[in-house]
């Protein structure tokens, strides 16, 4: 496998896929998942990341 | 017709129906035994479009059956209904079941995955690409580029007559009517063939990688090491095909492990926070017991219903206690017509019916204390009744 430029798409998607995994697997009352802070913060993280990786594409190559 | 909504869903957002089905096919389980009437359903019909329908296509290959995709959805639908149900009768466990539904899956990507390195592509889109006009077969698309020389002025020729060997380039309205400048630079490049996409393991490692982990899981479990619940091995699968994604955004290409993970975190998502235990096996459960010592201090089933008869039991010279519980399904028990009952009742999501006494919505609750005609007033029979989603019912027998 060669290394290429950065797949923003696979990025965001997995590190929400992890995210998730460990906030569904790892919470004591699942139930309660929506209603506190790991899940926002999750998604909040995960987008500005996603946000950042492709803004910071977008200036290295401008013709994309 | 889910069939015809896999199929028309894909056809709309362009992505391989077979996903949709796949989809269906693991909400359909929960639901129970809806699975095996659906793939049935689907195998004998022949959709409207189609001449025949998808085991004729297999088996024979028939008129309608000559699409790739086509008959990797009804390979993956035979792999699935046949595995699943040989799934349940073998296992008899809903959390083997969704093991089973993991593995499975994944064999079936890994298939799909080869099928389309063999023949040097993935399958056609639904989606007409808009690109060409001319109906280019995909697997080879150079051939229909080569009249390219054509674009180059001939000095005999004016520069109009240039365009009209190509007319299916451009849509007709593009020409106004004369004096279409530079003719010799107008003409669009063809959109280049993009280069073959390079295939890359990184998918196929990933999910090898899972089910080795998965195996080994079960492994544990069946040696007694570790006692995961369902919800534990779609976490660790989440996470396993998220770290899979990850790698791909900097080395190879898995984008597609997203249609594997997404099911999987709906299954993860809808297991832990419905709380549902699928210990208890599936399937129905009819108890009939005729002594107060019969009665069992715990009853559950996973996916199915259970129904406690203690009509014929004479419960004046003690107090019993029982629990009855159920993961997905009903749990209904049959109070004496004398008794005097008291009586924990909950739904997760569903409907609590405690002789007469309902709740329902989620997190449905009810406690009743109810004398029968006759009793001395104190409790007979205490009941413990849960249901993570379903239907609680307490009856009083009538003779």
């Amino acid at each position: 496998m060669r290394r290429h430029d950065l797949d923003v798409l696979s990025l965001v998607l997995g590190l929400f896929f992890i995210g998730s995994a460990l906030i569904w697997g790892l919470s004591d009352n699942p139930g309660d998942v929506a209603e506190s802070w790991p899940l926002p913060t999750l998604l909040i993280v995960v987008g500005i990341v996603g946000l950042v990786a492709s803004l910071l594409r977008r200036r290295s190559d401008p013709d994309d | 017709m889910i069939a015809g909504v896999a199929g028309g869903l894909g056809e709309y957002t362009g992505i391989d129906p077979v996903l949709f089905r796949v989809l269906f096919a693991v909400l359909t389980l929960f639901g129970g035994s809806g699975i095996l009437l659906y793939v049935v359903g689907w195998l004998f019909m022949p959709a409207e479009d189609e001449q025949s329908s998808p085991v004729e296509s297999f088996l024979h290959r028939g008129p309608g059956g000559s699409s790739r995709a086509r008959d990797a959805a009804v390979a993956a639908a035979l792999v699935i209904g046949g595995l699943v149900l040989a799934g349940v009768l073998a296992l008899g466990d809903a959390r083997d079941l969704a093991l089973v539904l993991v593995v499975v899956g994944g064999a079936f990507f890994l298939v799909r995955n080869l099928q389309e390195r063999r023949e040097g592509g993935p399958p056609q889109p639904a989606v007409p690409a808009p690109a060409p006009p001319p109906p280019a077969p995909y697997e080879t698309p150079l051939p229909t580029y080569q009249p390219q020389p054509a674009y180059q002025p001939q000095p005999a020729y004016q520069p109009q007559p240039a365009y009209q060997p190509q007319p299916a380039y451009q849509p007709p309205p593009a020409y106004p009517p004369v004096e279409h400048a530079a003719p010799t630079v107008a003409v669009p490049p063809p959109p280049a063939p993009a280069a073959p996409r390079e295939h890359s393991a990184l998918g196929m490692i990933t999910v090898c990688l899972l089910l080795v982990v998965l195996g080994v899981a079960a492994a544990l479990t069946a040696a007694g090491a570790i006692d995961p619940e369902g919800d534990d091995l779609l976490a660790v699968s989440v996470g396993t095909i998220g770290a899979g994604l990850l790698v791909g955004a900097w080395f190879g290409r898995a984008r597609w492990l997203t249609w594997l993970g997404i099911p999987l975190l709906l299954a993860l998502i809808v297991v832990s926070t419905s709380n549902v235990s699928f210990k208890g096996g599936v399937g129905d459960r009819r108890y009939d017991p005729s002594t107060a010592a019969e009665i069992q201090p715990e009853y559950r089933v996973g996916v199915g219903n259970v129904r406690l008869d203690l009509s014929n039991v004479d419960l004046s010279k003690q107090l019993v206690r029982t629990k009855v519980s159920a993961g997905v399904g009903n749990v209904q028990v049959i109070v004496p017509r004398t008794a005097d009952v008291a009586v924990d009742g909950r739904a997760g999501i569903g409907e609590v019916n405690l002789l007469g006494q309902v709740a329902n919505g989620t997190s449905a609750q009810r406690s009743v204390v109810d004398h029968g005609p006759g009793g001395d007033g104190t409790i007979d029979l205490t009941l413990d009744l849960d249901v993570s989603i379903g239907q609680v019912e307490v009856d009083r027998a009538t003779t």
